[in-house]
């Protein structure tokens, strides 16, 4: 078949994107269990980080990282509604971001400065443990930053008007310098928010 | 190993630097040098993708439409990052959130079309993958390079580690901060040119 025909052309065309598909969803689908270990694993570092339990850039493994959470921090779900526990819900497995998506899991938000359109009902919030019960409680926050939103933890002593420490874990897009910012809030996302993507 | 497949390998190194001669692939050089080690881990992305894609793209050069060359060059070479981008995530997982988009941009880096419509599409697929490696690590030495004086003099740390004691935790050493901004890396690439081309110079353009 000559190589300027429109049945060749569309022919390879279809066949390239046919192979390129089936690299990247192979590779998707074989790397998922990795990935979604690395996340956990990531959110339990933040959770750890914030509250002060391992020190920012200080190098931790991934076993003892689960073996510090598990020893000091207790998660458990919130209902936003009536501020209750709900026990119900799995916490390690909950996903706050999807369930903002979910109609029959969130609700419309109030009006808010952090450009927050959908709440979910439930959260899932921790608590550091210690010698003397509940040492601190680690909230999950969310709001719009300079170019994206943004999401963290805030952690909270007991009289929970005491802000004992914040971390910023995920920001779609620009340069991320994890766990650099305890304390220092939206600064220091500021700042590293202005590396951001230029193509060319 | 002939003197032509010698050449796609080496020539990029020095004589052709992707970066300081041909001037390619300057947005990402800025981007992720701030640290040594993401420049490392996107130096070895781009080597990887660029051998690979300048592989795929030899291999059906003889059978590619010439009316649709660019586009099929271009989704093998976004199939690659993505690729590339999945299994960072899966085995480095926090250097891969600290380069963020910058894997996906591997995409337009301007070096892999660049060298898969020059070297590609009219050489055999065996002197096109030594040019792909050859112009990733040309690459690979500038971003490195570049990393390696950002983050010593940035924050007079190497790998993270504390090289030079800083002020604020009683050292002597003052961070400048130029060098974290993406000035500070179009100074050292600037640097870079100037030294090249005096050593080299019929690099000069005239």
């Amino acid at each position: 078949m000559p190589k300027h025909s429109n049945a060749y052309i569309v022919g390879f065309a279809a066949t390239v994107c046919l192979a390129c598909s089936i690299v990247v969803a192979s590779a998707a689908v074989a790397l998922r269990p990795l990935q979604a270990q690395n996340k956990a694993l990531d959110r339990q570092k933040q959770v750890l980080r914030v509250a002060g339990l391992i020190e920012p850039g200080q190098s931790v493994d991934a076993a003892e990282v689960q073996r510090i959470f598990a020893e000091r921090i207790v998660a458990r779900a919130v209902d936003l509604a009536t501020g209750e526990y709900d026990d119900e819900l799995d916490p390690s497995t909950y996903d706050q971001r999807k369930a903002v998506k979910d109609p029959a899991a969130s609700r419309p938000a109030p009006a808010n400065n952090a450009g927050l359109l959908r709440v979910p009902n439930r959260a899932v919030v921790y608590q550091k443990t210690g010698d003397g019960g509940v040492e601190m409680l680690i909230l999950p926050i969310e709001g719009k930053g300079l170019w994206s939103t943004l999401y963290g933890f805030i952690a909270l002593a007991p009289d929970t008007t005491t802000i004992e420490g914040i971390t910023f874990y995920a920001r779609p897009a620009g340069l991320r310098r994890p766990g650099r910012r305890r304390h220092r809030g939206d600064q220091g996302a500021r700042r590293s928010a202005g590396g951001r993507p230029v193509s060319g | 190993m002939n003197r032509k497949q010698k050449a796609a390998l080496l020539d990029p190194l020095f004589n052709d630097n992707p970066i300081a001669t041909q001037v390619l692939g300057i947005c990402s050089a800025l981007a992720v040098t701030t640290k040594l080690e993401t420049s490392i881990v996107m130096a070895i992305a781009v080597t990887v993708v660029l051998s690979l894609s300048n592989l795929s793209v030899s291999l059906i050069r003889n059978h590619v439409p010439p009316s649709i060359r660019i586009i099929v060059q271009l989704t093998i070479i976004a199939s690659l990052v993505i690729v590339t981008d999945q299994v960072l995530q899966a085995f480095v997982y926090d250097i891969s959130k600290q380069l963020s988009v910058f894997v996906g941009l591997i995409i337009t880096n301007c070096i892999l079309m660049g060298r898969a419509e020059a070297f590609a599409m009219q050489n055999p697929p065996l002197d096109s993958l030594l040019d792909g490696i050859g112009n990733g690590l040309g690459y690979s030495l500038i971003l490195i390079a570049v990393g390696f004086f950002r983050e010593l003099f940035g924050a007079g740390k190497l790998f993270g580690y504390q090289v030079l004691p800083v002020v604020t935790e009683g050292g002597w050493y003052q961070p400048n901060g130029l060098f974290v901004l993406s000035p500070g890396a179009f100074f050292l690439i600037g640097l870079f040119i100037w030294v090249l081309r005096t050593r080299k110079p019929e690099l000069q353009e005239h």
